[in-house]
């Protein structure tokens, strides 16, 4: 899921960096605007260093390679935190292992960034006590994290297709990787209920920064 | 002596055909210097970027492909280039959005064999580097609070 540098041309990697200045822009102002603001700083801190962690862990499904992203869940325990968590984790990543790209960072900030706000909201909006709801809305959360940002790996990457390479088998490329996706997607989805579901028994307020929106 | 001549003059055309005869059955080699290179892209957990698409950009153009082909099931693939053109030759590897770049100095001052990777005890210290500064900033916030 992380693109590296090279693979986008210099306009879509600097719309990419625009659209994370807006989405960072307007996650800070919302973090500063509530009480929040230093509050959450070391739960933010630790699972920015739980998704920088996870998506190390490789799992193979052939005939690609996949690993965790778990941003649907820190989506839901991060609220506003959670946009300016994965681009500090991707800009790491970048750095310090070569995954993914600096000049790509945006974009990929972008990709996995922009579910993780939108489980965020949704979670904030419709969280529940109720065991089996809360549940059902982790697992939700969980699979639109990665559905959402393989949906936009995929929109992007097909979009531009640069013109030297053979186009038909770069998609038929995506394709297969898209789909071996869809079992992540279902895993992501069931560790984010049972997560869910263990702090709101055991630490509900962990998730008092979703209580935000 | 006119025959004698005649008998000279054949002798001698026939000396001279006779060795291109016997040559004709021989074997001749001639050789010209033409290293390639052998690159191999490979995902950070060890399995091969198989069937990735290569694209070679050669030092006096980096904008149009000097030649383009796909790596082998080891994720392979095996770069001849012109020797006419010494400098920096890119070379990227893509699949699915996926791959990378390597740069060839090639006529240059570069190894015989040489490797992007990091190893796994660089890996491991970055990771605990990292997770270090993490933890360590949550401590930092969590103890101004009190």
């Amino acid at each position: 899921m992380h693109i590296p540098d090279g693979m986008l041309s210099p306009t879509v990697c600097l719309a990419g960096y625009g659209v994370t200045f807006l989405a960072t822009s307007f996650s800070i102002k919302r973090i500063n605007s509530t009480e929040a603001s230093t509050r959450d700083i070391p739960k933010a801190s630790l699972l920015t260093a739980a998704f920088f962690l996870v998506s190390l862990i490789s799992i193979p499904v052939p005939p690609a390679s996949i690993h965790l992203l778990l941003n649907g869940l820190l989506g839901a325990l991060l609220g506003y935190f959670a946009y300016p968590a994965v681009l500090v984790a991707l800009f790491l990543q970048a750095v310090m292992l070569g995954h993914g790209g600096l000049t790509t960072l945006g974009i990929n900030a972008l990709i996995m960034g922009l579910p993780a706000m939108l489980s965020a909201f949704i979670y904030g909006k419709c969280r529940s006590s109720g065991p089996l709801l809360n549940s059902i809305l982790g697992f939700i959360i969980g699979f639109m994290g990665i559905a959402l940002s393989v949906i936009l790996f995929v929109v992007i990457l097909m979009a531009f297709i640069p013109g030297q390479i053979n186009a038909e088998a770069e998609r038929v490329a995506i394709y297969a990787m898209a789909a071996a996706h869809i079992p992540l997607a279902l895993a992501e989805g069931l560790i984010t209920a049972l997560i869910l579901n263990y702090i709101q028994k055991v630490k509900p307020s962990l998730l008092q920064s979703t209580d935000t929106y | 002596m006119k025959r004698l001549t005649l008998i000279l003059i054949l002798a001698l055309l026939w000396v001279n055909i006779l060795p291109l005869t016997v040559l004709a059955h021989g074997v001749e080699f001639k050789y010209e210097s033409n290293s390639s290179y052998l690159i191999t892209g490979f995902f950070d957990d060890g399995s091969p970027l198989s069937a990735a698409q290569v694209t070679i950009y050669a030092p006096d153009d980096p904008k149009k492909p000097w030649g383009t082909g796909i790596s082998d099931e080891q994720g392979q693939y095996l770069l001849t280039p012109d020797l006419t053109k010494p400098g920096i030759w890119t070379v990227q590897f893509r699949k699915a959005g996926h791959g990378g770049t390597i740069n060839l100095d090639i006529g240059g001052q570069m190894g015989s064999s040489s490797s992007t990777a990091h190893s796994t005890t660089q890996i491991v210290l970055m990771v605990i580097a990292v997770l270090w500064g993490f933890v360590g900033t949550a401590l930092y916030f969590k103890r101004e609070r009190r």
